[in-house]
């Protein structure tokens, strides 16, 4: 039962770890308190269902269309949203309550085009091979699990790579300084755009995976996604990204120890209370170093 | 006649959660996502209460808010000290523990079920079972809630708080506790928090976890940032103009479930509209920092 | 004549902090602009690279009207800022800070040119090239920051109280490091500074500021004694 627990967590781990990651590159680059990353995450995974199951298109132009949805998605939202509260400087409060607001406005659209109830997705061709179960000693796995944790570790390490390009040191570079970022001609509202895009397209990845994995999607399903974000960025502590991605893998694994151990309903306020205690005693998160920029 | 009593009331009682929650806002400076959670604490005591002693309307009352007050403190106590954004995910933190709470502790708060067949309050010993003494009852609480926010904000105390709110630094170096006057605030929106949930219990006759979501605290944010934060007339305004909106998109004739989504749409759209072009609300002075 | 201006009067909101700055700037020169705290000395830097935008006044750069030009485009033109407290990208290395140095320019092979000239430079950075820029000492920085303001090939730099936070040994060094950049490769600095003494080592020009206003000008050995030192930071009102 404890490595049923192990494979589990990883492949739940792996999904938070990409989500966490994506909105930990928005905050840590845009100091913004993304809440609209789950309405993002739950957009995607609703195209990705309209892509597989209605439109019947294949696995993997699927993924990349939906990946570009999402990234579409958060760069609209910065259009709207973000850019106008920076040219009024606003603080980070009415950045998260702005956020919120998206976030609820997105979730009830979601609901209004795609409908309220959960639906199946169904992959036309690849039904039965993704859905076998494999054996790893006494536990059971899914080749579609078992693509979450794959697809997961290869994003992880494009997205390692892509840190060492311009591009990516530029992003790097305007969360650490944007005064010195502008000094040095860099274009720092295209950087904004792309790091919207970035952050956004990782979440929509994730939904995809977990989508196929679940077989469902519900439009309230970002709300549960953003919640896990949330405290895996703060647990783990955003003093950089594998922080936020060790935040994650954590999260899965406790969720589903929390599963094993305790019951299936305390799993979240185990977590939750997790949370609270982390941030009254150790802001920084656990694998952070110094006291974040969070509160600005 | 008894469904437009229980619509004033709900407004009534809305409005104390507002002031409770523009208290806040307005004066700390502290947005709270835990708005419903301290409702829902004060609900489900008062219907424990009720269905379990025989207990006065006005003990309950004040029993709900200090409870609500209580907890409220003891876990934001040291969120108190952080700054705006951890603060707000302690109360979203604060609010799932407690929904968690709700819907799973069966022995206690029966879970999805809740807590049904809350009897008439007992107003000095006496049953109140007309509907229209109810309202007035709760008019008359709505009415020295809204006194006494005005007299708390134009006092000494509410005076330090407006500087607090307009240079926090400079207040500290006077040497004031600011860590002191957030919870004192924090208590005042807890204690009118409770209060509000004493309300919905003896209005609705039963408490279930799904009234005390976060969907309410928006609802209830919304209020507040679209009549204007730190204002009390705008504060009224926006539970009037959100009590409205809220009952005219259930009767213009959409399917319950769309009627719900249109509701959330305008909240959500409210909170961003405002925030980018009016964050001070219709009636406000201070916009949120 | 490198860089002229004019009447140059900036501030921040409603308040004018500088007014009536008039300053010249010639081809492989020290300038020095010295004086109390607080009177605008790095406003006025902001103002001429763009930070801020100049309310009156003009700023000529190679007898072109650039007043009020962007950062961007300053810096992809022949001018590099070294910011007040030398910052740096406390995550990049130190040969990603300096590549971000050169993000402007468009000739990579140039960058590179760039890069192991300024190695050669300051041979501290070439030894902690895989250093994030958060391990680097405050000379370390001092140097990284100025390195980075190199790589896009200025003709003029401009350097925001270069002293500050270093400990005395560290500022001579960093004062010679500026005379060594000069001499070297041929630019021009503007430097404001608040440690007059050591700036003047190596300063050619200096200009006094004064509550915002420039209030006495002339060469460096002019000003390099304890007298006119003295009259510097009194305030006369």
């Amino acid at each position: 039962m404890l490595i049923q627990t192990l494979v589990n967590g990883i492949s739940l781990g792996s999904a938070y770890a990409l989500t966490a990651l994506g909105f930990a590159i928005i905050y840590r680059t845009l100091g913004i308190f993304h809440f609209a990353h789950g309405s993002v995450y739950a957009f995607s995974a609703h195209v990705a269902y309209s892509l597989i199951t209605l439109v019947k298109m294949p696995l993997i132009p699927s993924v990349l269309l939906t990946m570009l949805a999402g990234g579409i998605l958060g760069m609209i939202i910065n259009f709207l949203i973000y850019e106008p509260l920076k040219r009024h400087a606003s603080s980070g409060q009415v950045y998260m309550i702005a956020s919120m607001g998206a976030s609820i406005v997105l979730q009830n659209l979601i609901a209004t085009a795609w409908g309220a109830i959960t639906k199946v997705l169904v992959l036309p061709n690849l039904e039965t091979s993704l859905y076998n179960i494999h054996h790893i000693g006494s536990a059971v796995i899914t080749m579609a699990q078992l693509l979450v944790v794959i697809v997961t570790v290869v994003a992880l390490a494009t997205i390692a790579l892509f840190s060492k390009s311009m591009i990516g040191l530029s992003i790097i570079a305007l969360g650490n300084d944007s005064e010195v970022a502008e000094n040095l001609g860099m274009k720092v509202k295209a950087i904004r755009y792309i790091t919207l895009a970035v952050g956004s397209a990782l979440a929509a990845l994730s939904a995809v995976l977990v989508s196929i994995d679940l077989r469902a999607v519900d439009s309230a399903m970002g709300v549960p996604i953003m919640l896990m974000t949330i405290i895996a960025v703060i647990v783990g502590g955003t003093a950089n990204f594998g922080a936020a991605i060790a935040g994650g893998y954590l999260i899965g694994l406790i969720k589903n120890f929390g599963i094993w151990a305790i019951s299936a309903e305390w799993d979240n306020t185990l977590l939750f209370i997790m949370l609270v205690l982390v941030i009254m005693f150790k802001p920084a998160g656990l694998f952070g170093r110094k006291i974040s920029k969070l509160g600005r | 006649m008894s469904v437009i009593l229980s619509i004033l009331i709900q407004l009534c009682m809305y409005s104390i959660l507002a002031l409770g929650l523009n208290m806040l806002v307005g004066y700390s400076g502290l947005v709270s996502s835990a708005t419903a959670a301290l409702f829902g604490i004060g609900g489900y005591l008062t219907a424990l209460f009720a269905l379990h002693y025989k207990l006065d309307f006005f003990v309950i009352l004040i029993a709900g808010g200090v409870f609500a007050a209580v907890l409220g403190v003891l876990v934001s106590l040291p969120a108190l000290r952080l700054k705006g954004d951890y603060f707000f995910i302690t109360t979203m933190g604060f609010t799932w523990i407690i929904t968690n709470i709700m819907t799973n502790w069966m022995q206690v708060t029966r879970g999805p079920n809740g807590l049904t067949g809350i009897p008439s309050p007992l107003v000095f010993g006496q049953v109140l079972n007309s509907r229209f003494l109810f309202f007035i009852l709760i008019l008359i609480i709505t009415a020295l809630c809204i006194f006494v926010a005005n007299r708390v904000c134009t006092s000494p105390f509410g005076r330090a708080l407006k500087g607090m709110r307009e240079d926090d630094i400079a207040l500290e170096a006077l040497g004031k506790n600011i860590t002191a006057f957030r919870v004192k605030t924090f208590v005042f929106y807890a204690i009118y928090c409770g209060m509000a949930g004493t309300i919905y219990a003896y209005n609705m006759r039963f408490v279930d976890p799904t009234a005390f979501t976060s969907d309410e605290s928006i609802f209830v944010l919304s209020m507040v940032v679209l009549g204007g934060v730190g204002s009390i007339k705008g504060t009224l305004v926006g539970v009037l103009v959100l009590g409205i909106i809220s009952e005219g998109v259930r009767y213009v004739g959409l399917p319950a479930s769309i009627a719900f989504q249109a509701r959330q749409i305008i909240y959500g759209l409210i909170l961003v509209l405002f925030m980018i072009f009016r964050p001070q609300g219709l009636l406000g002075q201070y916009k949120i920092t | 004549m490198l860089v002229e201006v004019k009447g140059i009067e900036a501030g921040y909101g409603k308040k004018t902090v500088i007014r009536d700055i008039n300053i010249t700037v010639n081809d492989n020169e020290i300038v020095a602009i010295i004086g109390p705290n607080g009177t605008g000395k790095s406003t006025l830097l902001k103002a001429l690279y763009g930070n801020i935008k100049p309310t009156a006044g003009e700023f000529h750069y190679r007898g072109r009207n650039i007043t009020g030009r962007s950062p961007g485009v300053n810096c992809a033109n022949g001018i590099s800022y070294v910011s007040q407290g030398a910052n740096v990208f406390p995550d990049l290395t130190v040969e990603q800070n300096l590549l971000m140095g050169g993000y402007t320019v468009k000739d990579k092979n140039r960058v590179k040119e760039k890069l192991k000239q300024v190695y050669e430079l300051f041979p501290a950075l070439a030894d902690r090239k895989s250093s994030r820029g958060r391990s680097l000492s405050g000379a370390e920085r001092q140097q990284l920051a100025f390195g980075m303001s190199l790589v896009c090939d200025p003709k003029l730099i401009f350097s925001d109280e270069p002293s500050i936070g270093l400990a005395p040994t560290v500022v001579k060094t960093i004062m010679r490091i500026i005379k060594y950049v000069v001499e070297e490769m041929g630019t021009s600095v503007l430097i404001v500074e608040q440690n007059a003494k050591e700036v003047l080592r190596i300063a050619d020009r200096v200009y006094v500021m004064k509550v915002g206003k420039i209030t006495n000008e002339g060469s460096a050995e002019k000003f390099n004694t304890p007298e006119e030192l003295k009259k510097v930071y009194l305030v006369e009102e």
